[in-house]
């Protein structure tokens, strides 16, 4: 192992192991004061007599009302949801600070694989690839033999989802270069996915840019069946891609964006 | 994290965002940490000097100018309240590190959690412990700890490699994590 790995490592560990206090300095009153403080103080009102407080009331219920049902459409937090797949395939929602807000396997393999780490979320999103790459290699995922990780990213806000999509596409083969030499990128379709492909995919415990391979290839030849093609490695869909032909053009099949890919 | 995403964290949280504390408490949790670990040698007791330091932060914050030097401000609360820690210990109970082999151990340690770090540093001597936390893990430059420790630089680049060494014949478990 290099010497960089080594410190990466080390320094990997080292946040790993550091003790939590955070909820003890919370449950401080140090820190309750020091928020109470910094809270706006609430102005006084002045006298109403009950028909204007009613008036006053009601005006205010309408309010909330508007405010809970009506402007949360228009003031969502923007995010992009990220989906990676190695064979454990995970799902991240990152914020536009990017900070990542949620993390979910998105089939039990991804569970698995989520266990095993320390609390992801509220992590910066650089941090996490970073976190999420070395232990897909740690644990074999990704190795010379297995060297594709598929991705896509998805989001309402089209700056947002060109931000992150690069944002992957810069991160991740710089991350896992370095112990996977023939690393391969592969961008995967999730766009539009409707309930019956999420449902089928699951079943057969894949993601959903893998299961659109999977159809993309089964439109090509009779040789194979869905449930053959599911157990295959991202890689060898990847092989059965060229035998076949098929244009890796979105939406559908993935867009190998790798300068590192076969 | 960049100095200036750092700063905007620390200046939302002056002005009391919850979530900004809880950011910039995860991008500095680690070195504050083992700045006072290298100070203690004591895991138990630096976690309780770690939650005063960042009492200690809170309690200052106002004062805190925006410089882009957060980390090195909050390390300088770090180090003197660990120090303070260790004079006030050695008063009470006289230590002698000859006498404490595992200085990085303590009794009161969670035993179901594994340390993988602190099972790699153990097979250092404390001098190298210091240079590979100080270097590894704190990120400061060979020069810097050279200074500190009163040896030349090369003397401090070959024990640091000699520690690695040491670490990758010790950690070949680790690897398969």
């Amino acid at each position: 192992m290099s010497d960089k790995k080594m410190e990466k490592k080390l320094r990997h560990y080292a946040k790993e192991e550091t003790p939590d206090v955070k909820e003890r300095i919370k449950a401080s009153s140090v820190y309750r004061d020091f928020m109470e403080k910094r809270q706006p103080e609430p102005k006084k009102t002045p006298g109403f007599n009950w028909n204007r407080r009613l008036a006053f009331g009601g005006t205010l219920a309408l309010l909330i009302l508007a405010f809970v049902f009506v402007f949360p459409l228009f003031q969502a937090e923007a995010s992009s949801t990220v989906y990676m797949d190695i064979n454990p395939s995970l799902r991240l929602e990152v914020g536009e600070d990017d900070f990542v807000k949620r993390l979910d396997g998105e089939n039990q393999d991804g569970e698995d694989f989520l266990e095993g780490l320390s609390n992801l979320r509220n992590q910066p999103f650089d941090d996490v690839i970073d976190i999420l790459v070395e232990e897909a290699i740690d644990r074999g995922y990704l190795s010379e033999d297995n060297p594709y990780l598929m991705f896509d990213v998805i989001s309402d806000n089209e700056d947002l989802q060109a931000r992150h999509l690069a944002k992957m596409e810069e991160r991740l083969p710089e991350v896992a270069q370095d112990r996977v030499p023939n690393f391969a990128l592969m961008r995967g379709s999730s766009e539009g996915v409707g309930e019956e492909e999420r449902e089928r995919a699951q079943q057969h415990g894949i993601s959903v840019m893998k299961s659109r391979i999977i159809d993309a290839i089964l439109e090509e030849t009779d040789d194979y069946d869905y449930e053959t093609l599911s157990e295959y490695s991202v890689g060898q869909l990847r092989d059965l891609m060229d035998d076949y032909d098929i244009s890796p053009k979105r939406p559908g099949p993935p867009q190998d964006t790798s300068p590192f890919g076969p | 994290m960049n100095k200036n995403k750092l700063e905007n964290i620390v200046e939302a949280f002056k002005n009391g965002d919850e979530t900004a504390f809880d950011r910039l408490y995860e991008e500095t949790k680690t070195d504050v940490y083992y700045t006072i670990l290298l100070v203690l040698k004591d895991p138990s007791l630096s976690e309780d000097i770690m939650q005063d330091t960042y009492l200690k932060m809170i309690e200052n914050i106002q004062s805190y100018k925006r410089k882009g030097e957060f980390k090195a401000w909050l390390k300088t609360i770090a180090k003197r309240l660990a120090i303070n820690a260790y004079n006030k210990r050695k008063k009470e109970t006289p230590m002698d590190a000859a006498e404490n082999p595992n200085l990085f151990e303590s009794e009161n340690r969670d035993l179901e959690k594994r340390y993988y770090l602190e099972k790699l540093l153990n097979v250092l001597n404390e001098e190298e412990k210091t240079i590979v936390i100080r270097h590894a893990v704190l990120g400061d430059k060979h020069k810097d700890i050279a200074e500190d420790l009163k040896k030349p630089l090369g003397t401090v680049l070959w024990k640091y490699q000699n520690a690695l060494e040491k670490m990758r014949k010790e950690g070949g478990e680790f690897d398969e994590r």
